[in-house]
Order: C-alpha cells, then sequence, then structure tokens
C-alpha cells in the first residue's frame, strides 16, 4: 500500500506550522512504503499529491469555532468522516484549501481510496515560529499514531 | 487522542491569510462612499528585513505570497543585484523568465478555473463547476500541473521555490531534464488555447475602466521578469523613478497602503499589460486573441479572465520557446559583492507589478526595505470599480449586492496576502 502523509501549515504562524513540524518528524525516521510532503494545503496541488495513494493522511492545525465551545489547544483528533456536512463554505477569493481539496477530488472522483485526516488544536496562530508548549507537546503523540496506522484499521471508504 | 462525537467546522482553519469588508454610504441614492477595509494587521516584512544580510530577501520574500513567490524572488534579485552593480549572463536570464513562465501558467489557471469561471456558469464555487463542467475542470488542473512542472524543474518546488538565488540559480537543468518538460508543455499549449476559447464564450457585463493602467515594457517582448514602467497617459519611467510618480498613502479605514500615480488611482495587471502591450505578444497567442474577439486594448474587467487565457498561451508558448533555445550556463549564478547603494527591481507578477526598493551599508546589510504589491497598487482603482458598479446596481437586494461586489474584485485576481475571505459587506442606505 502507498502511503502519503501531508504536513500543511504555516510555520511562521506559530501552531499552524505544526502539520508540517509532524511531516518532518515522520521523515526524519523515514518509514517504509510512506511519503511523507509539506504542503500549503492548496486544493489542485494536493490532488496531485495524492495521486496514486492508497491512503492519505492529512495533518493540520484547526482553531476552534467560539461557537463550538471551550477550547482544548493541544487536543488531537482523528477525523475519517468525509461527509459534505464537514466541509467549509468556500469563501476565501483566492486559494482554495483541504476541505476544498476533498470536495474537489470527489466532484472529480479523484478521491484518495482512504484517508485520515489528524488535527490539532493551535493555542497561539499569531506571528512568528516555534509551537506553543501545549501544541509541541502533541507533536510525538501524533508522529507515533501516524506510524502505527495500519492499513486494515477502521476507514470509511469514499462516498 | 479522542474520536467522540465533536461537530468540527473545519472552515475555521487556522491559516487566515487575510480579512477584508466592504462599506458603502448610499444617501439620496447616490453612493457617497466605498471603503475596502482590508483589516489585517500589516505584515511587517519590509521591518524585519531591516538588519538581515542582502543574500536574504529573496527567500524571505517570497513566503509573502504561495501564489506568486517567484515575483517576490525576481523582484527582489533584481533590485539587490542593481543595487550591488551585477548584470547577469543570458543563459541566466532566460532560465529566470523561464521560471516566471511557469508561475504565470499555475497562478492563472488557478483563477481562471477555480475561482473566476465559476462566476460566468452560474456555480456557486469550484466543485460546483467540477460538477457541471468536469472535463473542463480537468482540463485545467492539467495545465495548472504544467506550471507547476516548471516551478518544480526550474525552482526545485512549486510553492516557495528553493533554487533562486542572488546572482542566478543554486543549479541549473540539463538540456536532458528539460526535454520532457517540452513534451508536456507542447500538450499544455493545446490545453491552453482550448481555455481561451472557453472563456471567449462567457456572458460579458458591459463595463470599462477608466483608471490609468501602468505596465512594464521590455524591447521586442512581453515583459514578465523586468523592465522599464510605462502607462497608457504616455509616461515611461525607470524602476529609480517610481517613487517619484507612485506614492502609498495609509486611509484611516484599512491596514492595507493605498498607491496612487501622479495623484490618481491606477490599474495594474493583465490588462493593463495587454492594453500597453499586446503588440509584443507571441504570434500564437495573439491569434488566439483576435480569435476571442479582443481587440488590441481590453478595458472591461470581466474579460480579465479572457485576456488571463491570452497570457497563458503565451506563458507556454514562450516557455517552449526558452527550452528550445536553452543555453546551458557554465555557472548557474555570477558572483555578487555588496556595496553601499540603493537598488530598485520590479517585475510582473501574474496580479500585477510588484515593486522592491533595498538600501544596503557596505557590508550587504539591509538598512531599508520598501516592498509596493500589486494589489496595494490597485486597491484605488477596485474601490472606484465598486462605486460605480453599486450606483449603477442600488436596486437590487444587498444579497444580491453581494455577489455582484464579490465577482467585481475576482476580475482582479487579488493578492492572497491581502485580500480576503470576502465578504462582508455593509451598505448604510441612511
Amino acid at each position: 500500500m502507498t502511503v502519503t502523509v501531508v504536513g500543511t501549515g504555516n510555520e511562521f504562524r506559530r501552531d499552524d506550522g505544526v502539520g508540517p513540524v509532524v511531516a518532518q518528524a515522520i521523515q526524519l525516521r523515514n518509514p517504509a512504503g510512506m511519503d511523507v510532503v509539506i504542503e500549503n494545503g492548496e486544493a489542485s496541488t494536493l490532488l496531485d499529491t495524492w495521486a496514486g495513494s492508497e491512503l492519505v493522511i492529512i495533518v493540520d492545525a484547526v482553531v476552534r469555532n467560539p461557537s463550538a465551545g471551550t477550547a482544548h489547544p493541544g487536543k488531537v483528533r482523528r477525523i475519517t468522516d468525509r461527509s459534505v456536512e464537514n466541509f467549509g463554505k468556500l469563501t476565501s477569493t483566492h486559494g482554495l484549501g483541504i476541505m476544498e481539496a476533498l470536495a474537489l477530488a470527489a466532484a472529480l472522483g479523484r478521491q484518495p481510496p482512504h484517508l485520515v485526516i489528524y488535527t490539532i488544536e493551535a493555542q497561539d496562530t499569531g506571528y512568528g515560529v516555534g509551537l506553543s508548549p501545549t501544541v509541541a507537546a502533541s507533536v510525538p503523540l501524533v508522529v507515533s499514531a501516524i506510524l502505527a496506522e495500519d492499513p486494515d484499521r477502521d476507514r470509511q471508504s469514499p462516498g | 487522542m479522542d474520536s467522540e462525537n465533536t461537530r468540527l467546522t473545519l472552515g475555521s482553519l487556522a491559516r487566515v491569510e487575510g480579512e477584508g469588508r466592504l462599506a458603502f454610504t448610499v444617501r439620496h441614492g447616490r453612493v457617497e462612499a466605498a471603503e475596502l477595509n482590508i483589516y489585517e494587521p500589516p505584515r511587517f516584512f519590509e521591518s524585519f528585513l531591516r538588519g538581515r544580510d542582502f543574500r536574504e530577501p529573496p527567500d524571505i520574500t517570497s513566503r509573502i505570497c504561495g501564489i506568486c513567490p517567484v515575483a517576490y524572488q525576481v523582484s527582489a534579485c533584481n533590485a539587490i543585484e542593481q543595487a550591488c552593480g551585477a548584470h547577469l549572463t543570458q543563459p541566466i536570464l532566460d532560465l529566470r523568465r523561464l521560471l516566471y513562465c511557469g508561475e504565470w501558467i499555475a497562478s492563472h489557471t488557478l483563477h481562471i478555473y477555480l475561482l473566476h469561471a465559476p462566476d460566468f456558469l452560474g456555480a456557486a464555487d469550484a466543485i460546483e463547476l467540477a460538477r457541471i463542467a468536469r472535463p473542463e475542470v480537468e482540463r485545467g488542473l492539467a495545465l495548472k500541473k504544467a506550471g507547476n512542472a516548471i516551478l518544480e524543474l526550474i525552482g526545485g518546488r512549486s510553492i516557495h521555490p528553493v533554487n533562486v538565488r542572488l546572482g542566478g540559480f543554486y543549479r541549473a537543468p540539463t538540456p536532458s531534464e528539460l526535454a520532457p518538460l517540452a513534451e508536456q508543455l507542447r500538450t499544455a499549449l493545446d490545453d491552453a488555447l482550448a481555455t481561451v476559447r472557453w472563456v471567449s464564450h462567457f456572458e460579458f457585463p458591459d463595463a470599462e475602466i477608466d483608471s490609468e493602467l501602468l505596465a512594464l515594457a521590455q524591447p521586442g517582448r512581453y515583459a514578465i521578469e523586468d523592465g522599464m514602467l510605462t502607462t497608457t497617459s504616455g509616461l515611461s519611467f525607470t524602476p529609480e523613478e517610481f517613487c517619484d510618480h507612485v506614492e502609498e498613502r495609509q486611509v484611516s479605514y484599512s491596514t492595507a497602503l493605498h498607491a496612487h500615480l501622479d495623484g490618481h488611482a491606477y490599474l495594474t495587471g493583465p490588462l493593463a499589460r495587454y492594453s500597453l502591450h499586446s503588440a509584443e505578444l507571441s504570434d500564437t497567442a495573439r491569434q488566439a486573441a483576435t480569435e476571442a474577439g479582443l481587440g488590441t486594448v481590453c478595458r472591461n474587467p470581466f474579460q480579465s479572465i479572457v485576456v488571463r487565457a491570452v497570457e497563458t498561451v503565451f506563458a507556454v508558448d514562450e516557455a517552449l520557446r526558452l527550452i528550445r533555445e536553452y543555453q546551458y550556463p557554465n555557472r548557474p549564478y555570477v558572483d555578487i559583492s555588496p556595496r553601499a547603494a540603493t537598488g530598485y527591481g520590479v517585475s510582473e507578477a501574474p496580479r500585477g507589478m510588484l515593486y522592491h526598493c533595498y538600501q544596503l551599508d557596505f557590508e550587504g546589510r539591509i538598512l531599508r526595505a520598501t516592498i509596493i504589491p500589486p494589489t496595494s497598487q490597485n486597491q484605488a482603482a477596485i474601490e472606484n470599480d465598486l462605486r460605480s458598479t453599486l450606483s449603477a446596481n442600488l436596486r437590487l437586494t444587498d444579497t444580491e449586492l453581494t455577489g455582484l461586489c464579490e465577482r467585481t474584485i475576482r476580475n482582479y485576481d487579488p493578492c492572497i496576502s491581502c485580500a480576503t475571505h470576502f465578504l462582508d459587506l455593509t451598505i448604510d442606505r441612511g
């Protein structure tokens, strides 16, 4: 099975850089059968990045919607549900992100057979480099979870 | 870690590139004010470049934009190389132009297919467009991929290329590495021509912008990576003279600066380049423009999608020419020694002219940096366009007006660094 790990985010916006940090940590371990890439999350590039991969694992920071309750910086979630309800509304005049990439892939029949998204809740997305301690503490957890991703684990098929 | 049933709104991704708000004041049926408020804080690049080494700006400033990093690299190189009195060899200059063609192809195609075309075909967004026009969207993605292939081969990677350095490149591709790229570009040329035909059949509202237009000019060719500044009022001046003509002003309602040319709003970008210099396009691109019904001048902002498509044909055609005539450089860069001087650099980013200026000390430390991006130059002209669009459509509901204003703004392909998750529209009807 070909596995592609995509770390996305902006390392100059503090915790938004957690995706690339996780990707780099995995790259260092050079796991067999796993391609690791760092992308800015632009939709059309992502479609090409995961072309031919059986399993795509995306790692990204999220900011919790204030209306969704208490914030839990550093909280890691593993998401396999890609129902359209989870897709954000397209609001940018310019860029298209990961959720748009997944929706576009669905419309074009170019979804990866298996998809897992790891999100890490950000604490600080201000200007500058370096993760906040809370978010940095989550990195080893995500790295080992990704390295342990088993092809037979419960994954939802496309659709 | 948990997998509990927490509902996440993944639209709230952390990568916030900008926010915008548009406020109109209407009194007695007349638009009194149209204020495009960019409320993202300033990005401080000019400040944190101070004290840095003269070799760093190409890499640092490329981070300003994920869509047009090459523009930032090239304008930065042009400015610092001029300050240091460097002269690049023709093969290196050609390679720089080839890299830039890759960015034009990728950026224009992204805007045409995924951001602008949905406006003309009644689709809410690119995803809906992919459902109703799948073959066309697939063609667009293939075309964009060809642009990315140039960026990857010449620049080292497609986002924020790493192979660019002051004086040239760390490594130049061998002719045999370019051969498969040429193969991909020949197919891309067909796709680019098909794109012009496709967009030329869209329905374009009547509109004409009367702003002055500003674009670079290079003798005997369509300017991309350098040039003199030229305008529709007949001005022609060097990058050194840019700030004699263009003044950046702070406006009270926005953190983005507004630029004015000799006191007036002006426009840079595809419409300006085409209207001033369409005669310099390649034969294939000019023929495609003629078949699409474009004259030698185009001032309808809605038709900017056609001009972008024509420029994409040109960029593919030009990339093929540069590969055909490629001379493998003996050295991929020229050595550059710092000196105490000020340098000025310009180039044509896909969405408009990008100006950089650096003042260096004798050791090559940066004393002062000025960067004027295209969207900042265009913002006053965009506001003028919004004002007249609104004046002509006051009978529409606020929701309809929001859609129309978003379309109006998308016509200008504003840069990701200062534009925004549109659009929070406020209309004060008195």
